[in-house]
């Protein structure tokens, strides 16, 4: 906001003199390690327990062309290793077991970001483009995004678009049965507002709205219907609407910020989800500060989606992907920061627990599937 | 199956209390521009840091049913 660069200077009046700021210039890498916990062998009838670890770099570069224009360069690549939830099929006892794909998957992903903003007074906007490929999927995708500041200096009010367009080719397609190739297609629209509350206070809300059309299965997994075993099979059209409220106060007494997110989540799979986050970032010292943090997130089932079926529905959608059941799940993160003019150092962990019986409303059913993960991470900026 | 229902009693409650909210946002106190230098710190940010966020929205996003956040959304992954 373009007050901020005034009251830090602190003079009075100043902020109605100065434009909106042109982002920081900067280099960034991050560096994260993600594994997911083995799955239990009381719940595995078949293939590999051992699921995907993941090594993945981020680069992002900063550049400010002239006092307008913004080039904003991204870059990840992840390698991936591991085996994937098949299908379940009930033991004679009824009880769910996982079947997981019998080969570890090893794969690799790129994805290159470039944006352009333009800064101009009160108002910014940027455009972006993105291309993502990996062995079975491409996207491609761009977006707009633009934000305006009120009149006091003290709101923002921000609009966004983008359109994702990729193709689906499985590996091993004539082997397994599955689709030899498909396209999907998404598009979003988003509004948003921020206010600072008072000088130790600020909040966020918004909502994004996304439509995606086209195969929306996934072309890797299985389903028990009846005595047969088929695809999943998704509607080829789903459209999500995603509320979120961001809340951050300043602590006089200890310097420290807390941090407070929420989302509600609502598609039209039938599918909703609360999502909290919560976290403290204390400073240590001069240059050091500590985050702990929590995050809660509980979602009820799609409506097509069981363990197995044990007669055909008869909407004729099916899926027993462990994502779209009923479940809650925990995540404990922690994360040091170092900061000294203008590098910076930061190190974070993270162990993510998921289970039926932390969903917040909703039946759950028995879904050996969900997983626990943990997430390490390490990385490095410098302004310029 | 069931499209956006925002005549759901739940819908409506949640959207009541944001209404509620954005009035609080109007009714807010004025902020001369030298009490703002906290507001400046990287720990008030709402947007955290841009490599953070990506991968935090890759992550939860590729294990959860739910994605989407305050702005449009990126490209996909066959993350399965």
């Amino acid at each position: 906001m373009r007050a901020l660069l005034a009251s830090s200077l602190g003079l009075p009046g100043m902020e109605e003199l100065l434009a909106m700021e042109p982002p920081q210039q900067g280099l960034a890498y991050r560096f994260t390690h993600y594994d997911e916990q083995a799955l239990p062998q009381s719940q595995l009838l078949a293939g590999d327990p051992d699921r995907y670890r993941i090594d993945s770099h981020q680069l992002r570069w900063v550049q400010n062309i002239d006092q307008s224009y913004t080039l904003t360069v991204g870059y990840l690549h992840e390698a991936l290793s591991g085996s994937s939830p098949w299908y379940v099929i009930p033991d004679s006892e009824g009880r769910s077991l996982q079947v997981m794909s019998g080969a570890t998957i090893r794969e690799k992903r790129d994805q290159l970001d470039l944006g352009l903003g333009l800064t101009n007074a009160a108002t910014r906007h940027e455009i972006g483009l993105g291309y993502s490929t990996e062995d079975d999927y491409e996207a491609v995708y761009g977006s707009y995004s633009g934000r305006r500041e009120t009149a006091d200096g003290l709101g923002e009010f921000s609009f966004g678009l983008s359109y994702s367009d990729d193709k689906v080719e499985p590996s091993d397609a004539a082997e397994y049965g599955r689709i030899e190739r498909a396209s999907r297609e998404a598009g979003s629209a988003s509004l948003g507002f921020s206010q600072v509350l008072n000088r130790n206070a600020v909040i966020q809300t918004g909502l994004s709205v996304t439509r995606q059309t086209g195969f929306l299965s996934d072309p890797y997994k299985y389903v028990l219907v009846g005595q047969s075993l088929l695809p999943d099979q998704r509607p080829d059209e789903r459209v999500l609407m995603a509320f979120t409220t961001r809340f951050r106060q300043y602590l006089e007494k200890t310097t420290g910020a807390v941090q407070l997110d929420y989302r509600y989540y609502q598609d039209s799979w039938d599918i909703r989800a609360h999502t909290l986050e919560a976290a403290f970032a204390q400073p240590l010292g001069e240059d050091w500060e500590l985050t702990p943090g929590l995050r809660y997130h509980s979602q009820n089932g799609a409506d097509f989606y069981a363990p197995y079926f044990a007669v055909v529905p008869e909407h004729s959608y099916w899926s027993s992907d462990y994502r779209l059941a009923t479940y809650g799940a925990l995540s404990y993160r922690l994360s040091l920061q170092w900061q000294q003019g203008d590098y910076r150092l930061q190190a974070g962990a993270e162990y993510y627990n998921s289970e039926g019986s932390l969903a917040l409303s909703g039946t759950a059913q028995d879904t050996p599937g969900l997983v626990d993960f943990w997430r390490l991470s390490l990385a490095f900026s410098v302004n310029l | 199956m069931r499209l956006l229902n925002c005549n759901h009693p739940e819908a409506i409650r949640r959207m009541v209390i944001s209404l509620a909210m954005l009035g609080l946002l109007v009714a807010c106190a004025p902020v001369q521009p030298w009490e703002r230098g906290r507001l400046a710190l990287t720990r008030m940010s709402l947007e955290g840091d841009a490599l953070l966020e990506a991968m935090d929205e890759h992550v939860y996003s590729s294990k959860e049913a739910a994605s989407g956040g305050i702005e449009a959304a990126g490209g996909g992954c066959g993350c399965n």
